[in-house]
C-alpha cells in the first residue's frame, strides 16, 4: 500500500489554514436548554467552499459539519467516536481489514429523499475522483482502500472495496489494517452528499450545498454572510437555534467589540482569541468567566534536517535539545500553551504526562550540557558553530515574537540564528523539499486524534522519500521506527498499541533528535452573555450542536 | 529672497532667535541627534533582548514604571531603548533621502531654468510625470521589486525618488528670475561659462532657499519612512524603528496603548520640530514674508493624514 498523508505542517502560530484543532471547558450552563434565536458568529475570514470533498481549514469545516454528517462522528467534548449516521459502530472481520457499517433506516437528505448506501459509495468515490481536485485525491488517509489505488490511477471506474451490501450496508475493505481507519471515516470528507443535487448544482455545488445534516443552507452572500438554518428533516435532535448568521470579514479585534456591545455572540471560534482580546477580556469583570480554553491535539518544535549539516551531526541535535527555553515561548502565547518534551499532545490517547527523559529543568533547558555537547561535536573556540537561518511561517506577530525567542535562546550558547519568516505558502514549499532547508520552526495539527498521525506524516521514511510537498522537515528515517510504527498502525490491541507509540517516542525523543519539541497550545475562546453550551471541540474546535441561546432569541 | 550679504547670516540669526518655537524645534532636533549618535554608550538596555523573566506569566507588556521607564512589549523589549535607537534609522533616513532629493532636484531646476527651451521642457515634464505617481503605491511596488526590504539605503533612494520633484520645481522657479538679474547677465557679458555662472554665481542665492526646504524635506522624508515602515516594507524586525513599533504595537492597543503612543509622539515631535525650525529660518531669511509656522503645523497635519489614511486602509485591506 502506497502510504501517503495529509499536509498539515501549519504556520507558526495558528493560522486559519490549520485544521480543526481545539476544543474544552464549557461556560456554566444553570438551566434546560430551549430552542429558538438566532446566533450571530463573526468570521474573519469567508469558507472557501462548503463541499465536504474540497474543504480542509478551521473556516470551512464547522459549517460543512451543519450541513452534512457521515457514519462516525465524536462525542460532544470528548475524542471519542461514536455513531452518526450508522446505526452503531462497525463491526470489524477479516484481521482488520473489513469494515461492516449498518446505516440507519429512514435518513434523509434535505431534499427529501432516504440516504442509502449508494449515497456513500458515489459520495466517497466522487471525494477521492481526481477529477474532482480535493484534498484527498491520490491517497492521503483513503488511500489504503482495496482498489483506491487503481481508481487514482484510472484503471478502474469504481473502488472495488467500497461495497454496497444492500441499501442500509456499507462494506469497507482495506489493504492492510489500519486502527485509525474509524478516525479517518470520521473525517468531513467522509460526509455523505446526494448525487442528484451535485449534478443538478454543477459547478456551484460548493454554494449549493444539500446534506443531512441539522442545518441547511439559507443564502450566502460573498464577503458578507452566510446563513444557515435549522433543517425540520434531520433525523436526530432538531438543532436549537432557528438560524445562524456568520458575519463574514470581520476582524477579531471588531468582532470582540461587537461581543461587548451585544452585538456578536461568537467571534472566530475556530481559532484561539488573539493575545490582546484574550489578555483584555481575562481583565473584564463580564467576560473574564466566559472564556473557554481546550488543549490543542497539536505540536510545536524545530525540525533539523538530518541529511544535512551541521545537523547530520547527531552531537549537533541532540545539543539543540537543550537550548531553547520553552516557558517563554509559552509566555510569549500568554501562558496558552504546556512545554512538551515529547511527541503526542496532552488530549491525545498515548500522551505521556510531564514526559521528560532528557532530564531538562522547568523551563525545557540545560545550558551547560548544550555546550558540552557542543564542543564535543567540535565546536568553540576557534571553530565557531555556523550561523543558521531558521524558516519558519509567518501568520502574525506572535510568529515573529515565538521565533525572536528562540534567536535570543541561541546566543547563549553562541550560535547565531537568522530569522526567515516566510508566507505560509513559500515556507511550505522550503521545508517540503529534500536538502533545502537545514532549520525550521513548525507546528502540527491534527487531522484526528490518534497518535499516528504525529508519527506517520512527520517521521517516518516514507514522509521523508519525497521530492516535494514532504511534511517530514526533518528528512528523518530510521527504520526500525517505520517497523514499529507499521505494527501500531494494524494493532487492535489499545494499550499495546499505545506502548509502541511512546516505544518510538523514546527512540526519536533519546537517541535520534530530529526535531527539539517545544509545546501544545491551549486554544481560547468566548462567548456573548446569554450563549449557552459553548465550548471548544478537542476535535472539531468549533462546534454548533450544543449552543443555545437564553430566552431562546 | 536674496542671499545675506558679507555677514549677512548675523542678522538671519537674530530674526530666527527671536522665534520661539523654531528655537524650541531646533534645540529637540540638537539633542535627538546627539542621542542617536551616543546611543551605542548610552547606559540603555539592549534594544533587541527581550527580558522575559520581567514580564508576568500571560505575558502582558509591562506598563511604564520603575522596570521599564516607557514600558515594555510583548518579548520584555524595552521600549525606551528602543525608541532611542529608533532615531538612528529616522533620522539616518531623513537626511540620505532628503540630501538625494536636494542633489537631484537642484540639479534638474537648475539646468531647466538657465537653459530653459527643451531642457526646460523635457525636464519638467518629466519631472510633472514623477510627480504623478501616488507615492506610497509606487514605492511598495518598488521596494517589491528590488527585493531590498528592509535596506535603509534602498528606502532612502526609494523616498528620495519622489521627493526632488519638489525642489527641482522650487529651483527652477529661482534660476528663472536669477538669470534675468544683472550680475548674471554681467557675468556672460564678460565670457563666463555656464557651469561657472551656475556654481559661481547662481547656486550660492539659492541657499537660502535650499535650506528652508531641506529641512522641512527632512521632516517630510522622516514621516514617509515610518508610513513605508508601518506598513511593513520599511525596516524589518527585530530592528527598532518608530514606524514598525506604531505597527507592531497596533494589535495591543487596548491592553498596552503605550506601544503606540511613545513611538507616534516621536514620529511627530520630530516632524514638527523639523518644520518649526524650516519655517523659522525662512522667516528669518525672508523678513518681509511671515508665515508664522503655518507650514509646520500644515505639514505635520499632512503627515498624520497620510498616517490616518493608512490606518483605514490597512484594517480595510485586513477585514477582507
Amino acid at each position: 500500500m502506497q502510504w501517503k498523508f495529509a499536509r498539515q505542517l501549519t504556520p507558526v502560530a495558528a493560522g486559519v489554514l490549520v485544521i480543526a484543532a481545539c476544543g474544552t471547558t464549557t461556560t456554566p450552563t444553570s438551566s434546560t436548554p430551549t430552542s429558538g434565536g438566532t446566533l450571530i458568529v463573526t468570521y474573519k475570514d469567508e469558507p472557501k467552499t462548503l463541499d465536504p470533498a474540497i474543504g480542509y481549514d478551521t473556516t470551512s469545516w464547522p459549517e460543512e459539519r451543519a450541513i452534512f454528517n457521515g457514519l462516525l462522528d465524536y462525542k460532544p467534548s470528548s475524542t471519542e467516536l461514536a455513531p452518526d449516521m450508522a446505526e452503531a459502530m462497525p463491526t470489524i472481520t477479516n484481521g482488520g481489514k473489513t469494515y461492516t457499517f449498518k446505516i440507519r433506516a429512514g435518513v434523509k437528505f434535505s431534499n427529501g429523499r432516504e440516504v442509502t448506501a449508494d449515497d456513500y459509495k458515489y459520495s466517497w468515490e466522487r471525494m477521492l475522483d481526481p477529477t474532482t481536485q480535493g484534498p484527498m485525491t491520490g491517497g492521503p488517509f483513503f488511500g489504503g482502500i482495496t482498489g483506491a489505488q487503481d481508481f487514482f490511477a484510472g484503471t478502474a471506474t469504481h473502488i472495488s472495496g467500497i461495497k454496497v451490501v444492500d441499501a442500509h450496508t456499507l462494506e469497507v475493505d482495506l489493504d492492510t489494517p489500519n486502527q485509525s481507519f474509524l478516525n479517518i471515516v470520521a473525517m468531513p470528507f467522509a460526509f455523505v452528499v446526494p448525487k442528484e443535487a451535485v449534478a443538478a448544482a454543477g459547478a456551484d455545488w460548493p454554494h449549493k450545498p444539500v446534506g443531512a445534516g441539522q442545518y441547511t443552507l439559507d443564502k450566502w452572500t460573498a464577503g458578507q454572510t452566510l446563513v444557515l438554518k435549522r433543517n425540520p428533516t434531520y433525523f436526530g435532535k432538531a438543532a436549537y437555534l432557528n438560524e445562524v448568521d456568520f458575519q463574514i470579514g470581520v476582524t477579531d479585534e471588531l468582532g470582540v467589540i461587537r461581543l461587548q456591545n451585544g452585538q456578536a455572540d461568537l467571534v472566530d471560534p475556530g481559532i484561539s482569541l488573539p493575545a490582546a482580546q484574550f489578555i483584555q477580556l481575562s481583565g473584564n469583570a463580564t467576560f473574564k468567566n466566559r472564556i473557554v480554553r481546550q488543549p490543542n491535539v497539536d505540536l510545536w518544535y524545530l525540525s533539523m534536517n538530518v541529511n544535512m549539516p551541521p545537523f547530520d551531526n547527531k552531537l549537533v541535535r541532540q545539543a539543540f535539545n537543550y537550548v531553547v527555553n520553552k516557558a517563554n515561548q509559552v509566555k510569549v502565547l500568554n501562558g496558552r500553551g504546556i512545554i512538551n518534551n515529547g511527541l503526542q499532545a496532552p488530549p491525545m490517547p498515548g500522551y505521556v504526562p510531564n514526559y521528560n527523559p532528557l532530564g531538562l529543568d522547568k523551563n525545557g533547558q540545560n545550558i551547560a550540557k548544550a555546550r558540552a555537547l557542543l564542543a564535543q561535536a567540535g565546536y568553540g573556540g576557534g571553530h565557531p558553530f555556523p550561523a543558521q537561518d531558521m524558516v519558519y511561517a509567518k501568520a502574525n506577530t506572535d510568529s515573529d515574537n515565538l521565533a525572536a525567542a528562540i534567536q535570543q535562546d541561541f546566543q547563549q550558547v553562541g550560535i547565531t540564528i537568522n530569522l526567515k519568516g516566510l508566507s505560509f505558502p513559500a515556507y511550505l514549499d522550503l521545508v517540503g523539499k529534500p536538502n533545502t532547508t537545514p532549520l525550521s520552526y513548525n507546528s502540527w495539527y491534527q487531522d484526528f486524534p490518534d497518535p499516528s498521525d504525529f508519527i506517520d506524516p512527520l517521521l517516518t521514511c516514507g514522509a521523508a522519500n519525497v521530492q516535494a510537498n514532504g511534511s517530514n522537515a526533518a528528512f528523518y528515517c530510521n527504520k526500525q521506527v517505520d517497523v514499529l510504527a507499521d505494527q501500531a498502525r494494524g494493532d487492535t490491541n489499545t494499550a499495546e498499541r499505545l506502548k509502541l507509540y511512546q516505544q518510538i517516542q523514546d527512540i526519536i525523543v533519546t537517541k535520534d533528535f530530529p526535531q527539539v519539541p517545544l509545546f501544545s497550545t491551549i486554544a481560547t475562546g468566548v462567548s456573548a452573555t446569554r450563549v449557552r453550551g459553548f465550548s471548544i471541540h478537542p476535535v472539531w474546535g468549533f462546534d454548533l450542536a450544543p449552543i443555545w441561546v437564553s430566552g431562546g432569541k | 529672497m536674496d542671499p545675506p550679504r558679507r555677514s549677512g547670516w548675523l542678522p538671519v540669526w537674530y530674526r530666527f532667535r527671536r522665534d520661539r518655537l523654531a528655537l524650541f524645534g531646533g534645540a529637540f532636533i540638537v539633542l535627538l541627534v546627539l542621542v542617536a549618535i551616543l546611543a551605542p554608550v548610552l547606559p540603555i538596555r539592549n534594544p533587541n533582548h527581550g527580558y522575559y523573566e520581567l514580564l508576568p506569566a500571560n505575558g502582558q507588556p509591562v506598563a511604564p514604571g520603575a522596570m521599564f521607564v516607557l514600558g515594555s512589549d510583548a518579548n520584555g523589549r524595552d521600549l525606551f531603548s528602543r525608541i532611542i535607537w529608533g532615531s538612528r534609522v529616522s533620522l539616518f533616513i531623513g537626511f540620505v533621502a532628503n540630501g538625494l532629493a536636494l542633489v537631484v532636484g537642484v540639479t534638474v531646476g537648475i539646468l531647466a531654468g538657465y537653459f530653459g527651451k527643451w531642457v526646460d521642457t523635457v525636464l519638467m515634464r518629466f519631472t510633472d510625470v514623477m510627480m504623478a505617481f501616488p507615492v506610497l503605491l509606487f514605492s511598495i511596488a518598488l521596494i517589491a521589486i528590488l527585493q531590498r526590504s528592509g535596506n535603509v539605503l534602498v528606502i532612502a533612494a526609494v523616498i528620495a525618488l519622489f521627493y526632488w520633484t519638489a525642489v527641482a520645481r522650487i529651483v527652477r522657479g529661482q534660476v528663472l528670475s536669477l538669470r534675468e538679474k544683472e550680475f548674471i547677465e554681467a557675468a556672460r557679458a564678460i565670457g563666463g561659462r555656464p557651469i561657472r555662472i551656475l556654481v559661481g554665481h547662481i547656486l550660492p542665492h539659492l541657499t537660502p532657499i535650499l535650506l528652508v526646504y531641506g529641512t522641512i524635506g527632512i521632516a517630510t522624508s522622516i514621516s514617509t519612512e515610518s508610513i513605508l515602515s508601518y506598513i511593513g516594507i520599511g525596516v524589518q524586525a527585530p530592528t527598532a524603528d518608530w514606524g514598525k513599533m506604531v505597527s507592531d504595537g497596533q494589535g495591543d492597543l487596548q491592553i498596552a496603548p503605550w506601544l503606540v503612543i511613545f513611538p507616534g509622539l516621536m514620529i511627530m515631535a520630530t516632524v514638527l520640530a523639523f518644520n518649526l525650525v524650516g519655517d523659522g529660518l525662512r522667516d528669518a531669511l525672508d523678513p518681509r514674508q511671515r508665515s508664522l509656522s503655518r507650514r509646520a503645523f500644515g505639514g505635520v497635519l499632512a503627515g498624520g493624514q497620510a498616517l490616518a489614511g493608512q490606518l483605514a486602509r490597512q484594517s480595510e485591506a485586513e477585514s477582507v
